[in-house]
C-alpha cells in the first residue's frame, strides 16, 4: 500500500495561503532543530521521531489534531510513508510530503517583480526563490531572450522554466563567486550556449548584458569581483553586496576591514545615483521574514540608505563596525567557493551535504525571522 | 554470548529500525542484536529510539567501512528484560 502523498510545492503553496494543517516532522530531534519548513506565515508544526510510533503510538495519536489535514515529513519520505499508514489506520487525515526534507531544499519558486516605468513593458523580471536554503536568483526576459542571474545548481529547473516564458537563455551571470550555495551559472551557460561572466568580468558580453535591459556596476566589497545589475532602471540586483536587512559580509576572504572600505566605497559611491525608490532585490535572504505579502524579498534602496550601518561614517568607522559584528561563515564554504570558482562539477548528494545551515550572508540591523513589509 | 546480525545495509529508514524492532521482539531477555546499516541518518535514530525504547538498550556505535570504502555503521543493541 502506498500512502497518499503531497508534493512540496502543493503544501507551500497551502501553507502561504494559511491553510490550517499541522506538519508533522518524523525526523529526530537533532535534524528537527537544525533546519524546518518555512512557510510565508507561522508553520503549525510538532516533531514526534517516526521511531516513537513502533511501541506506544497510541498517546502520540490522541495528541495529534481531527479537525484538520496532518502532512508528515522526514528526511526523504520513506519514514513519514510509514506513519501515514499508520494515521489512516487510525482515522486520522494524514498525507506524506514527497521526497520529504530533501524536495523541499532542492524546491524552487518564481515570483513576478513589477518594473514599471521606464522599463519597457517588453520586459519581465521574475525573483526565484530557494526556499530552504534562503537562496534568490532572477530571470529577466526581454522579449525571446533571457537572461538568467545566480543560479542554483538546479538547472533543467531555469530551463523548463525560460522555456514556458517562450524564452532562449542567451546571458548568464554570477554576482559574485557564491560562498553559501554551489552556482548552476557555468552548466547553465554550457548547457544552453550562452555567455557566462562572473561578477565585474572584462569578459561580460556588453551588448547583451545591454539588450536584456541591464547595466551593471561593479560593487565590490561582499567580494572583490562583485558586481550589481540596474535591471529596466526600476530594480538594483545587488547579490550580497546589499541585502533587505543589512549590508552584505565583508570578511569572507581573511581581510574584512580592506574589503570592508571597498564595499563603504560601493555603496557611497557606486550605487550613489541611484533613486531612494529604486528596489533592491538581493542574492540571499536571512528567512521568511523577510518575504512581502506580495511574495517578493526586495526593499527601497531608500529604506536601506537610513539602515544604522549605512550611514556610518567615514569608510574605516564603517569598515570596523562591520567586521565586528559578522557571524559564523556558511559550513564548507571554503570548498563551496573554491568549486565555484574552478567550475568543478560536485555531485548533487555531496553538494546536498555542503549546502547544509543558514546561508549568514549578510550583516544583519535586525534578528532574522524579524517582520519587513516595507517595499 | 552469541549474537545475532542484522543486516540492513542499501536500505533506507525507517528499515533499519523496524527490522531492529522486529529482531529483538523475537529475541529473549539479555540477548545481542548486531545492526549493520548504511543510513547516516540511522546513528541518531538508533540512539533517539532507545532512550524511550522498550525492548532496545543501545550498547554501542561504531563505523567500519567495507571493501569500496562505503561507511557501514554498527549498532549494538541488547533485548530488554
Amino acid at each position: 500500500m502506498t500512502a497518499p502523498a503531497i508534493a512540496v510545492g502543493d503544501l507551500l503553496g497551502k501553507l502561504d495561503a494559511g491553510e490550517p494543517l499541522l506538519v508533522l516532522d518524523v525526523r529526530n530531534a537533532q535534524e528537527f532543530a537544525a533546519w524546518r519548513i518555512e512557510g510565508r506565515r507561522a508553520v503549525e508544526t510538532l516533531n514526534v521521531p517516526y521511531f516513537t510510533f513502533l511501541e506506544e503510538p497510541e498517546p502520540v495519536l490522541a495528541r495529534l489534531p481531527r479537525n484538520r489535514s496532518i502532512v508528515a515529513v522526514c528526511a526523504e519520505g520513506g519514514s513519514s510513508a510509514m506513519v501515514v499508514e499508520l494515521l489512516r489506520d487510525a482515522g486520522l487525515a494524514a498525507v506524506n510530503l514527497e521526497g520529504g526534507m530533501a524536495a523541499y531544499a532542492d524546491h524552487l519558486d518564481a515570483t513576478r517583480v513589477p518594473l514599471g516605468e521606464p522599463a519597457p513593458p517588453s520586459l519581465e523580471l521574475w525573483q526565484v526563490r530557494r526556499r530552504a536554503r534562503g537562496c534568490l536568483s532572477y530571470v529577466v526576459r526581454a522579449g525571446a531572450a533571457a537572461a538568467v542571474v545566480d543560479p542554483s545548481r538546479h538547472v533543467a529547473w531555469y530551463e523548463d522554466f525560460v522555456a514556458r516564458l517562450g524564452a532562449r537563455i542567451v546571458l548568464v551571470l554570477d554576482t559574485h563567486v557564491h560562498a553559501d550555495h554551489l552556482s548552476g551559472g557555468r552548466a547553465l551557460a554550457e548547457r544552453s550556449g550562452a555567455p557566462y561572466a562572473v561578477g565585474a568580468s572584462a569578459a561580460a558580453p556588453a551588448a547583451t548584458i545591454a539588450a536584456l535591459g541591464l547595466r551593471a556596476l561593479a560593487t565590490p566589497g561582499h567580494t572583490p569581483e562583485g558586481a550589481s545589475f540596474v535591471c529596466g532602471g526600476r530594480c538594483l540586483l545587488s547579490g550580497d553586496t546589499l541585502l533587505v536587512g543589512g549590508v552584505g559580509r565583508p570578511d569572507l576572504g581573511g581581510e574584512a576591514l580592506a574589503w570592508g572600505r571597498e564595499l563603504h566605497r560601493s555603496l557611497h559611491g557606486r550605487l550613489a545615483d541611484l533613486d531612494d525608490d529604486v528596489v533592491v532585490l538581493p542574492a540571499h535572504t536571512s528567512g521568511a521574514g523577510e518575504v512581502r505579502s506580495d511574495g517578493i524579498v526586495g526593499r527601497a534602496l531608500g529604506a536601506l540608505r537610513g539602515l544604522p550601518e549605512f550611514v556610518l561614517e567615514p569608510a574605516d568607522v564603517f569598515a570596523h563596525a562591520v567586521a565586528a559584528r559578522v557571524v559564523a561563515a556558511p559550513p564548507s564554504y571554503d570548498r563551496i567557493v573554491r568549486a565555484n570558482r574552478e567550475g568543478t562539477s560536485v555531485p548533487s548528494d555531496v553538494a546536498a551535504t555542503w549546502e547544509t545551515g543558514p546561508n549568514h550572508c549578510a550583516v544583519r540591523s535586525r534578528p532574522p525571522g524579524a517582520s519587513v513589509e516595507t517595499p | 554470548m552469541n549474537k545475532t546480525i542484522l543486516d540492513v545495509r542499501g536500505a533506507k529508514c525507517p528499515v533499519p529500525i523496524v527490522k531492529a524492532k522486529q529482531a529483538l521482539d523475537r529475541l529473549p531477555p539479555g540477548a545481542l542484536l548486531e545492526v549493520l546499516s548504511t543510513d547516516a541518518g540511522s546513528v541518531a535514530d538508533f540512539q533517539g529510539w532507545a532512550a524511550t525504547s522498550k525492548v532496545a538498550v543501545l550498547e554501542a556505535q561504531r563505523t567500519d567501512s567495507d571493501d569500496t570504502g562505503r561507511a557501514i555503521y554498527v549498532h549494538q543493541l541488547r533485548r530488554k528484560d
